[in-house]
């Protein structure tokens, strides 16, 4: 770690991204943010893709409760073909419109949005062209998601014209690959991405993944993503073990809302907390300055398996 | 919150399986590029709306609509009787324009009418009808604004179109009543049907799920008709939400089943997460076939495997047209897991080599452990059930088709030859025996005979109705309207095949013929390469290389097919011009490439005189003529200013013999007293025809080095020096400038340039002049690129450096900047 880092280390601030269409907190969830003090929740509100030609939101959010004790920042997903040829009409304003309307209809007070589109290199003009115009119809805060690559090419890719960025720890390694040890994240990886001297020009927050998924590879294709597995419940399933995370489906079936085929392979990926810490050693020791760790997801189901300190542990790592 | 709308229904469906659980991979649209089927190439009218034509059409929402448009205005047609042409409905039905009032409405619906025989009662009752059909959907449009949060009527009133006075509700509630009232004094039962089809969508939309239960149990119950299905989804979307998942989903099965324009939504809307769903609904069916159509559904997922399904099927209806559909689809499946097509039509090319090896790395894999789990182990399923549907064949030989297929894909060319049996009848099925003939033969034979050679050339012909062409195979018959991209590239596969197997052999002529190019592309831009030293001879050896083995190459009918398509713009411009000579192919392609050899050799301006020899043996019709003026200098790359143009003569009569003539006999002049004009006109004309570059330059070197050369024409020939600097920059960066550009993501507007002019290569000097703009606004990435601009302007300034600074004096560097845009900016730099 540089000095200069080490003369303004302190911990960063937690928070946890919530990715489902029903937003409603648990009591797991609501001691999870309590424990670790989290002040603000980063919440998917919708999706904006294309259809016949049209841009439209997808999967809004169902809020169900008007008293959410925490400030929330929406997040939009808006998928990268909506800019591949120019920036829609109306679609900084409608997206504007959306937000405000759940945020009045639920009294939220909302100071900050973030956008998450993984641009390329010809969606990103277009892309930051909406960025820009976003902030004339808003005066809410702006944040955009940066991928590892587009955090280590800034020149080629362009850096978004936003207040923050978050970067995307997580989805790092060839998802299609069967023999891939673990698509979601990996120290390995990452150190290609974060050498010593690398700096964003902009200020960033990190985003950490906490989420396990299924991945099923059928006629040595990946077929499926099985998001939020019950990886326990396997044995009660015609599964033959193959290795530690493989599995081979011996005839058809459903599992967890999913029908499996004959001949399929099963692939459990975790985000484990030994390579999380691991992770969070290579970010300490980059140049680059984060303020706010924030997990993808808040989910009941997987984060009680990681130590309650854990939390406290990767951001102190990497304040 | 509930979501009232069946749109958002819809999309509700998608996206919970993308935030909820699963999310399905890789399971877009087939690809354009399948060798089996194709509604078994297009001869079985039966098949053609059944087979695999419905898995290219299924994601296709152009096509969903406008089927749904012609079945709709197809069954008001029925409705009066024949009397009006579905295709006068459509205007009215889907209309651009608000309707008027019922008695203009009638009018203009009576002007379309074909017939004088009068349906007044009907026509009323459809005017009526229209009008309130329209309001409904304007209202139902008005409150499904994708991007509204809140939607419903009872919390929105005031959510109405413009101009609109009253809310929502009292909309409703009106419209509801008009329906009704509609209902109780119509005469027709088609017409009660449709408004109480309206009545199920209004009730639906406003949360009053038992009422749309209601409707459609006294109106619906008994109907099989067009608009029944329609309201049996809207039925099945109420159920889902009254929580009666289990009939939701068999009555979406219905749906699908039953009505083509509504299996999209339907089969989105279908939800079975565990076996218990699956079997809830099957329990609801009533028939063997409508729980094999639950099957059928499930096992046509882009993403399942249908071979449990299909075995369900085969158990329960024996050899039904489902099990053949699932075949079908199987069959796209395994073969894009087998073999690497290549998705991009337009990029086969010599490039392509090996793409299909894939299938022979899989078929010799040592791992074991992944063949088994892998696309060779349900291979063998299939073949599995294939070969057992054979002996439930029917006329149409599908399963003797699909089973010697699917061996052919396995590899077992001798297994497949012995399903295919006898020639089908049928001139589609034939079709399609014949190209599985055609791979067996190409690939179970290490060597190609003569004799296979016949039989594959043949099988070409056949396929392509008589015709030698690399296109798309079509639908020439044309007897059912075809959707537009229904075509299939096997003439490109059997290429690729043929073309793998020649290089590998060393048959250089076959392996050139076959490579899915034109001669009059390949020859001239990738053998024309003139970037490396040797590559003259290289070239010459080249095209002499083709004369040698197409002398040669024994003229089968394969080969007669590959030599039409390779030398096709060839042998068709030769014909054109010596036609009365009746030269068969073989001589016309001699001539080609006796014409490119004599090119070549032009192209070495030492060669003139042996380039002459050589155009003086070939027929004087056959030599090309001058396109343009070759003593014309253009300086403009948009242009056609010419400045050099001293010479008189009626270049436009001229042969590329009386060309050669000339520069021969204009650089033999040119190094004698006072004829430094003949050096510059002989270079123009080479450069503008031949253009070798870096000779030309060691030639006009030598001339400004000499005494015969005037001052103004010593500034010409470093002009056009300067010229072959660019040109030379170009090739020796493999047309540098353009690609470092554009792969380097270091000039970012250059790539948006390039297509915004049309990809127009040679666009340069317009683009140089925008880009001064450009330099100006982005200062930082100008020093970014400085290297690069540095090389660039290196490219230009060797032989202008001198021009600018020794001959700026003179008459024609100064008319040269003033015409030249490159070089005014150059100037400028």
């Amino acid at each position: 770690m540089s000095s200069c880092k080490e003369e303004v280390h302190q911990q960063a601030e937690i928070s946890f991204y919530h990715w489902k269409q029903d937003f409603s907190l648990d009591s797991n969830e609501l001691a999870i943010l309590s424990d670790n003090k989290v002040n603000e929740l980063y919440v998917r509100f919708f999706d904006v893709t294309l259809e016949d030609g049209k841009c439209i939101p997808v999967s809004v959010i169902e809020l169900d409760t008007s008293s959410i004790p925490f400030d929330i920042i929406p997040c939009i997903y808006i998928e990268n073909k909506v800019f591949k040829k120019s920036v829609p009409s109306d679609l900084c304003q409608n997206v504007y419109d959306l937000v405000r309307e759940i945020e009045e209809i639920h009294s939220l007070s909302i100071q900050e949005i973030q956008f998450d589109c993984d641009w390329t290199e010809t969606s990103g003009p277009n892309y930051f062209q909406f960025l820009q115009g976003f902030q004339d119809v808003s005066s809410w805060n702006i944040s955009s998601t940066i991928r590892l690559h587009q955090f280590k090419y800034p020149q080629k890719t362009g850096v978004p014209p936003v207040d923050k960025g978050v970067l995307m720890c997580y989805n790092m390694n060839d998802i299609y690959d069967v023999n891939t040890e673990n698509s979601i994240i990996s120290n390995q990886t990452l150190k290609t991405y974060m050498d010593g001297s690398t700096s964003y020009s902009i200020p960033l927050d990190l985003a950490f993944p906490t989420y396990h998924w299924g991945l099923v590879y059928r006629l040595d294709d990946l077929a499926l993503i099985v998001n939020d597995i019950e990886a326990d419940s396997i044995p009660n399933y015609p599964f033959t073990k193959l290795s530690g995370t493989k599995y081979r489906a011996d005839s058809s079936f459903y599992f967890n809302q999913t029908y499996f085929n004959r001949g399929d392979i099963l692939r459990i990926e975790h985000s484990e907390t030994k390579v999380l810490l691991e992770c969070a050693e290579t970010i300490a020791n980059s140049e680059q300055l984060f303020d706010k760790v924030i997990f993808y997801h808040l989910n009941s189901q997987s984060i009680p398996s990681y130590d309650p300190s854990f939390f406290q542990k990767i951001a102190n790592s990497i304040g | 919150m509930t979501h009232p709308f069946f749109k958002r229904l819809q999309i509700l469906s998608v996206s919970i399986l993308l935030g909820h659980s699963t999310l399905y991979c890789c399971v877009s649209g087939y690809s354009y590029n399948s060798n089996f089927d194709k509604a078994l190439l297009f001869g079985n009218a039966d098949f053609a709306e059944s087979y695999s034509s419905w898995l290219y059409r299924y994601s296709n929402y152009d096509y969903i609509h406008n089927q749904t448009v012609s079945l709709n205005v197809q069954d008001w047609a029925q409705f009066f009787e024949g009397k009006y042409t579905p295709d006068s409905l459509v205007s009215v039905i889907y209309r651009g324009h608000d309707f008027e009032s019922n008695r203009a409405e009638l009018n203009s619906l009576r002007n379309k009418r074909s017939t004088d025989l009068k349906l007044i009662a009907k026509e009323e009752s459809f005017i009526e009808y229209l009008k309130l059909a329209l309001e409904v959907e304007a209202l139902l449009e008005n409150n499904t604004s994708a991007w509204e949060y809140d939607r419903y009527w009872d919390d929105n009133p005031e959510r109405t179109k413009e101009g609109v006075l009253e809310n929502g509700t009292t909309k409703f509630n009106r419209l509801v009543q008009q329906a009704e009232a509609l209902i109780n004094r119509s005469q027709f039962s088609f017409i009660q049907e449709r408004t109480a089809y309206q009545l199920v969508k209004l009730y639906r939309y406003n949360n009053q799920y038992s009422l749309v239960e209601d409707v459609f149990n006294q109106y619906f119950t008994a109907s099989t008709s067009f608009i029944s299905y329609w309201a049996m989804e809207h039925l099945a979307g109420a159920l889902i939400h009254l929580e009666r998942k289990d009939e939701a989903n068999y009555l979406f099965s219905k749906v699908y089943m039953n009505a083509p324009s509504r299996q999209i939504s339907a089969y989105n809307s279908l939800s079975f997460m565990s076996e218990y769903d699956f079997d809830a609904a099957k329990r609801l069916c009533i028939s063997d076939e409508e729980k094999s159509g639950l099957h059928f559904i499930r096992g046509m997922n882009k993403s399942n495997l249908a071979y449990d399904d299909i075995n369900f099927i085969v158990k329960s209806v024996g050899n039904h047209e489902f099990v053949r559909i699932l075949m079908c689809k199987e069959i796209v499946k395994i073969e894009s897991a087998i073999i690497d097509f290549n998705q991009n039509n337009s990029s086969y090319s010599s490039e392509t080599i090996g793409q299909y090896s894939h299938r022979y790395a899989l078929r010799d894999y040592d791992n074991q452990y992944l063949y088994q789990m892998g696309a060779f182990a349900y291979l063998d399923d299939l073949i599995r059930i294939s070969n057992k549907m054979m002996s439930n064949d029917s006329e149409d030989s599908f399963w003797r088709l699909s089973t010697a297929y699917l061996y052919y894909l396995k590899g077992d060319f001798s297994s497949s030859q012995e399903c295919l049996g006898t020639p089908p009848t049928d001139q589609g099925m034939l079709k399609m025996y014949e190209a599985i003939r055609a791979f067996n033969v190409i690939e179970g034979n290490e060597i190609l005979s003569i004799e296979h050679e016949n039989e594959i050339g043949e099988i070409l012909l056949f396929l392509n109705d008589g015709q030698s062409t690399l296109s798309s195979i079509r639908d020439t018959q044309a007897r059912i309207t075809r959707w537009q991209d229904e075509g299939t590239d096997i003439n490109r596969y059997i290429f690729n095949l043929l073309y793998s197997k020649y290089l590998n052999q060393g048959d250089f002529y076959k392996s050139i013929i076959f490579n899915c190019n034109h001669s009059s592309n390949q020859l001239l831009w990738d053998i024309l390469d003139q970037s490396t030293v040797d590559s003259f001879y290289k070239n010459l050896q080249y095209i002499q290389n083709l004369l040698d083995t197409q002398a040669v190459s024994p003229k089968s009918a394969l080969t007669k097919f590959g030599e039409e398509v390779y030398f096709a713009p060839a042998i068709r411009n030769l014909t054109q011009r010596i036609s009365h000579h009746e030269l068969s192919n073989d001589s016309l392609i001699r001539i080609y490439l006796h014409k490119m050899k004599g090119k070549f050799l032009l192209s070495d301006l030492n060669n003139i005189a042996d380039a002459i020899k050589y155009f003086e043996k070939l027929p004087e019709e056959s030599l090309d003529t001058m396109a343009n003026n070759p003593f014309a200098f253009k300086f403009k790359p948009y242009g056609s200013d010419s400045i050099i143009k001293t010479l008189e003569t009626p270049w436009d009569t001229w042969t590329t013999l009386d060309l050669s003539r000339c520069l021969d006999s204009l650089r033999n002049e040119s190094k004698q007293e006072d004829q430094g004009k003949n050096l510059i006109n002989f270079s123009v004309a080479y450069l503008t025809q031949y253009s070798d570059e870096k000779l030309l330059k060691e030639y006009l070197y030598e001339g400004i080095q000499s005494e015969y050369l005037t001052r103004e024409e010593k500034a010409q020939a470093l002009f056009i020096m300067s010229r072959c600097d660019r040109t030379l920059y170009h090739n020796t960066t493999q047309y540098g400038l353009y690609p470092r550009a554009i792969n380097g993501y270091s000039i970012p507007d250059l790539y948006e340039y390039r297509f915004s002019h049309n990809d127009n290569m040679w666009g340069i000097g317009r683009w140089l002049k925008d880009r001064q703009l450009w330099k100006k606004q982005n200062e930082e990435m100008w020093r970014e690129n400085k290297v690069f601009w540095n090389e660039f302007d290196e490219a230009y300034s060797e032989s202008f450096k001198v021009l600018k600074e020794e001959y700026a004096d003179t008459e024609f560097y100064q008319l040269a900047v003033k015409e030249c845009a490159v070089f005014e900016l150059y100037v400028g730099m």
